[in-house]
């Protein structure tokens, strides 16, 4: 009876999410649409760039539906989002040749940008979760001090020039690592701690504050009393605990990891979805950007119900709620 | 700014420097001389002068006479007057985003937590939907679409930030309504109009304000950020963003072209967030 219980409200939780995951994506692309919509002057002049032909501009304005009304051009753009149908990017024209589908470009350029995603997380907690667990054994300490200084500096100066200092030390300087690019695991070194830096700051300090609460409490100094050395007790059962939080914490960070990804992959040249957006908006090519925002909605947002259902898994109180 | 929470900052305590005074000088002072650029600076901080090319810190122009505390930059301005100025629009831009979120939030989160149902309900969901939205990819978009302005900037800038004055009041409304002096003006006959106004803001206040300066600090990194996407404000004067990302290239010949506009965003961020957590420990908060 309560293994079939268990199994209604993960399933609840996970329609639930979903639910709001749709909404969200819906909200997304009625603000994107809207946005490109609202540009004041003819859009398909716009969009088509300062130098395009008047075929071009009539192409647009027939391929995206610019002479029907609103609901209707709202349709299509909903239609060829689901098809997968975006149209072509601006930015790979060469004369009348247009080579590169936005959908193939942004297929191209995700899986980067998950990659990053995941080696920073992953990087993040292998930091992070050992540094809060030492840091909570001596508060105080001059180690403790010493982490807390340096998250605190590095926590202030914006992101993106921590990466600069980075890149002039470790590339310019020593020659270690390339400067950026796309390509090598090597490659791949620099922006992926330069992603994780403010997430190990705010990871080591929940683990910190978790750990040192768990230390704290009645059934570790039970476990302790029962002749349980520290080790054993500290991995069997603070760190179980120290899991849900850290795991809330991916959950919430999953947007600044997105976020973080446009100003990381400009600075190190890597090629993902973040650039791509930049370089879009750069270029003013319309097809890219009003496909790339929802798709990289729909991606981030799916992640997020996955985590949440992951921890619904690892905490059972999760699912009463 | 979870990372920056008080009781971590361990160090600092046990020196026993009053943070909310350290937080007030720090704060101030930048304030101060970001003031005083607006009238009065070493040297036009936008006049080339191609013979003192990237200068480093602390020597004399080839003229003789010109001394340049901070150095020059790639065109031979003065970085010192460059980081002043600089500060302006990051400055201006960062004070009125909060003065827009702190508004939005305090409003709409005193007003969920008092009334709840429905607009609870109804708002609730709208936050929890605009968590999940890639909200830089929404504002580099409105930016590049209807360009860079101070108050393009500071809409946007306070549309991605207002949740968490909106969370913090809200919470703190809803224990404020629970307690008893609510209920006694309600007993002798208060309005909702009232007890809002006379009774729960005045007591939500306190974690308004704080809130709202950590959220200033969060602000100024957002908008160096942006800046240096390319996607700030660039009139009158470089901010200190743009000349941080401007300094790129010269960061092995020419470090201090972009440090020293580094350092000044650090120090703010520092500053606003000690005044922060020392407002909140005076406050006696938590």
């Amino acid at each position: 009876m309560e293994e079939v219980s268990k199994r209604v409200e993960t399933v609840n939780l996970i329609v639930r999410r979903l639910f709001r995951g749709i909404l969200t994506i819906v909200l997304t692309v009625i603000i994107v649409f809207t946005l490109i919509r609202s540009v004041p002057g003819d859009p398909a002049v716009i969009m088509a760039g300062s130098d395009a032909t008047p075929e071009q501009i009539e192409q647009i304005r027939v391929s995206w539906g610019l002479n029907e009304s609103k609901p209707k051009q709202f349709w299509i753009y909903v239609k060829g989002l689901l098809q997968g149908n975006m149209g072509y990017s601006f930015q790979y024209i060469t004369t009348s040749v247009r080579s590169v589908k936005v959908i193939d470009l942004i297929m191209e350029r995700l899986p980067r940008t998950l990659l990053l995603a995941a080696m920073t997380v992953v990087f993040s907690v292998l930091v992070a979760v050992p540094l809060g667990v030492i840091t909570a054994l001596k508060p105080g300490s001059a180690f403790d001090n010493f982490v807390t200084t340096v998250s605190l500096a590095i926590t202030s100066f914006p992101n993106f020039f921590v990466g600069m200092v980075m890149i002039t030390v470790f590339a310019l300087k020593l020659g270690w690592l390339p400067t950026g690019g796309y390509g090598s695991f090597k490659a791949m070194i620099l922006p992926t701690i330069a992603l994780s830096l403010r997430f190990i700051a705010s990871l080591q300090r929940v683990t910190r504050t978790e750990v040192g609460m768990v230390l704290n409490s009645d059934y570790i100094m039970t476990a302790q009393s029962k002749g349980l050395s520290h080790p054993v007790v500290l991995f069997r059962h603070a760190l179980r605990n120290v899991l849900i939080p850290v795991i809330t914490l991916i959950g919430m960070r999953m947007g600044g990891l997105i976020t973080g990804a446009v100003y990381v992959e400009t600075l190190f040249r890597y090629n993902g979805i973040g650039m791509l957006m930049i370089n879009a908006v750069n270029a003013r090519d319309f097809p890219t950007i009003q496909a790339l925002v929802p798709y990289a909605a729909c991606v981030f947002i799916l992640i997020n119900i996955v985590i949440d259902v992951l921890y619904s898994i690892a905490d059972p109180r999760v699912r009463v709620k | 700014m979870v990372w920056l929470d008080n009781k971590d900052v361990v160090w600092y305590k046990k020196k026993g420097v009053p943070k909310l005074l350290a937080g007030a000088v720090i704060v101030g002072l930048i304030v101060l001389i970001v003031l005083l650029s607006i009238v009065w600076t070493p040297y036009d901080p936008n006049l080339p002068n191609v013979s003192d090319r990237l200068l480093p810190p602390l020597s004399t122009g080839h003229n003789g006479q010109s001394y340049y505390l901070l150095g020059t930059d790639q065109l031979g301005r003065d970085n010192l007057s460059r980081v002043m100025a600089g500060g302006q629009v990051s400055v201006l831009i960062a004070f009125l985003a909060v003065l827009l979120s702190v508004v939005m939030g305090a409003v709409l989160g005193v007003m969920c937590g008092y009334f709840g149902k429905t607009l609870d309900n109804i708002v609730g969901m709208f936050v929890e939907i605009q968590h999940s939205i890639p909200m830089l990819l929404i504002i580099v978009m409105v930016l590049t679409l209807f360009g860079s302005s101070t108050v393009v900037l500071a809409v946007g800038l306070s549309l991605s930030e207002w949740l968490s004055i909106f969370r913090q009041t809200r919470a703190k409304t809803l224990v404020e309504r629970k307690k008893d002096y609510t209920l006694a003006a309600r007993v002798m006959g208060a309005g909702d109009g009232w007890i809002v106004f006379r009774h729960l803001i005045p007591n939500v206040m306190a974690s308004i304000i704080v809130y709202g300066t950590l959220l200033i600090g969060t602000t100024i990194l957002a908008e160096a950020g942006l800046s240096f996407l390319g996607l700030g404000v660039q009139r009158p004067y470089a901010t200190w963003g743009r000349m941080i990302s401007d300094g790129q290239t010269y960061m092995a010949t020419g470090w201090w072209v972009s440090v020293f506009p580094a350092l000044a965003v650090a120090l703010l961020v520092i500053g606003v967030n000690f005044l922060g957590d020392g407002l909140r420990a005076k406050l006696k908060m938590e």
